[in-house]
């Protein structure tokens, strides 16, 4: 898609974040930003809202400030950058900490997406991608062992209550075990384990089969290949694509090469190419796989969500990707993996009400569900 | 610290960010932040590899179109601040 096409149908903004991306992913010449500032009016408010939106603000910022932007437009950014060093630093900081205090106790963790992500695939800078949680990879076996020790670090958990009284259902369930904690400075630290790297798509998928059998080895880190098949899961299976931030992280990732990916991601790749072609101007080769009709209606979906930055309620996620599958049985059988998914209880419903059987849950959630609409209507 | 004296600039202990002009750092110990300015990350930059300090005064009225004196009277005091953080390796 052209920059001009999108600034005529969307925004100037929009138009002006999507440069911005590309010219950091190197697909578009550093010199067309120049000429877009010059040619446009643009309200750098609103291009600082959007970058937050899509969580490419620092991205944003190195390449206005290399390509010599006028200073105002700049001033919200750096703050911004400034402080999400700082975060970042601090949390550098905790995840080692936390690393050997698991250690000690023989629980082997692995670092995984943000802080690692950063650093594999952005060249080393940790405050180069806006992230949030602190995440690792974690054996189950050891989650019971994990929780105790996460506790006595003064975390707490909010699916503890969930996972303590239900723990065969938690593991089906669920792909992580999130904490928190506020740091002495009073920021919450969020730390989410990660057991399995998807629990949606397909529950037995386990991180064995894209690192190895000795993936919890913290001496040998995840490489930009391995994540390019976890942030297809990541970003693609579970998110859609969600921002321009996952867009870039998959051109990052497009760019340092990779294996084929396993049958099941195979249309999910097809997506990341249509996606990344037509926004981030990524001219990589095709993936083997046919484009078909419903994988382009997908890819214009998303790309509207994108450019018109509306959010996606669950609904709209459910349709994207009804739309991605092909056949009539496909889209079925998610169909119905969407209603237990929606009818699944969660840690709201431990809370409500304590009853014996995880089973009876499935009929508090609908209640709880409906009593909140009607509370809010 | 006199100008024949080699530096460069001692990472160890720190976390380093590049945002845009400026460097941002923390002291992984003591938990300080730094945040050097955009003709002070000039001077960082240069010292990722050992340089003697005359050369680096040399180099930078060069960049800077002033005269040495001129250029080691600004130079100095930030290179002592630099090494009050235990930021310099100095040989």
């Amino acid at each position: 898609m052209q920059v001009e096409a999108i600034s005529k149908n969307y925004s100037v903004e929009i138009a002006c974040v999507i440069l911005c991306c590309r010219i950091f992913v190197k697909t578009t010449p550093a010199a067309e930003l120049e000429q877009f500032v010059q040619s446009h009016e643009i309200d750098w408010e609103e291009v600082y809202r959007l970058a937050a939106l899509h969580r490419v603000r620092p991205i944003v910022y190195r390449v206005l400030n290399n390509n010599r932007i006028p200073g105002p437009a700049l001033t919200r950014f750096r703050n911004y950058c400034h402080a999400l060093s700082v975060f970042a630093f601090e949390r550098q900081i905790e995840s080692a900490r936390i690393l050997q205090v698991l250690r000690e106790q023989g629980i082997a963790v692995k670092m995984y997406k943000g802080l690692d992500f950063t650093r594999v695939v952005y060249g080393g800078d940790i405050s180069m991608r806006e992230f949030t949680d602190m995440d690792f990879i974690v054996d189950n076996r050891q989650l019971a062992a994990l929780v105790d020790v996460m506790l006595s670090q003064g975390y707490e958990s909010p699916s503890l209550e969930y996972f303590r009284r239900f723990p065969t259902s938690f593991f089906d369930n669920r792909k992580d075990i999130t904490f928190y904690k506020r740091s002495p400075g009073g920021r919450l630290f969020s730390v989410e384990f990660h057991y399995r790297p998807d629990s949606f798509i397909n529950r037995q998928l386990s991180f064995k089969e894209f690192l190895g059998d000795d993936y919890l080895d913290s001496t040998q880190p995840i490489t930009s290949q391995q994540y390019y098949q976890l942030m297809l899961i990541n970003h693609g299976v579970r998110d859609y694509y969600p921002n321009l931030r996952s867009l870039v992280d998959m051109v990052m990732l497009i760019s340092a090469g990779h294996k084929q990916v396993p049958e099941q991601l195979q249309r999910h790749e097809c997506l990341a190419r249509l996606l990344t072609n037509q926004l981030m101007n990524c001219a990589a080769q095709p993936v083997a796989t046919g484009y078909d009709g419903s994988l382009t209606k997908t890819a214009r979906i998303i790309i509207n969500y994108l450019l018109t930055t509306s959010t996606r309620s669950l609904r709209d996620q459910i349709y994207t990707s009804v739309c991605l599958n092909r056949y009539s049985i496909s889209k079925f059988r998610l169909l119905v993996r969407f209603t237990h998914f929606i009818l699944l209880p969660n840690e709201s419903d431990f809370m409500t009400a304590r009853l014996p059987y995880f089973q009876l849950y499935y009929f508090t959630k609908p209640y709880r569900v409906i009593k909140k609409i009607f509370l809010n209507s | 610290m006199n100008p024949e004296n080699v530096i460069c600039r001692n990472e160890e202990k720190f976390m380093i960010s590049n945002l845009g002009d400026e460097v941002v750092l923390m002291d992984i110990q003591q938990g300080h932040y730094i945040n050097i300015n955009p003709v002070g990350s000039v001077i960082w930059n240069k010292l990722a590899t050992p340089v003697a300090i005359k050369e680096l005064i040399s180099s930078l009225a060069n960049e800077y179109g002033i005269s040495t004196a001129q250029c080691e009277g600004d130079t100095m005091p930030f290179l002592q601040k630099l090494q009050q953080h235990h930021m310099l390796n100095i040989r």
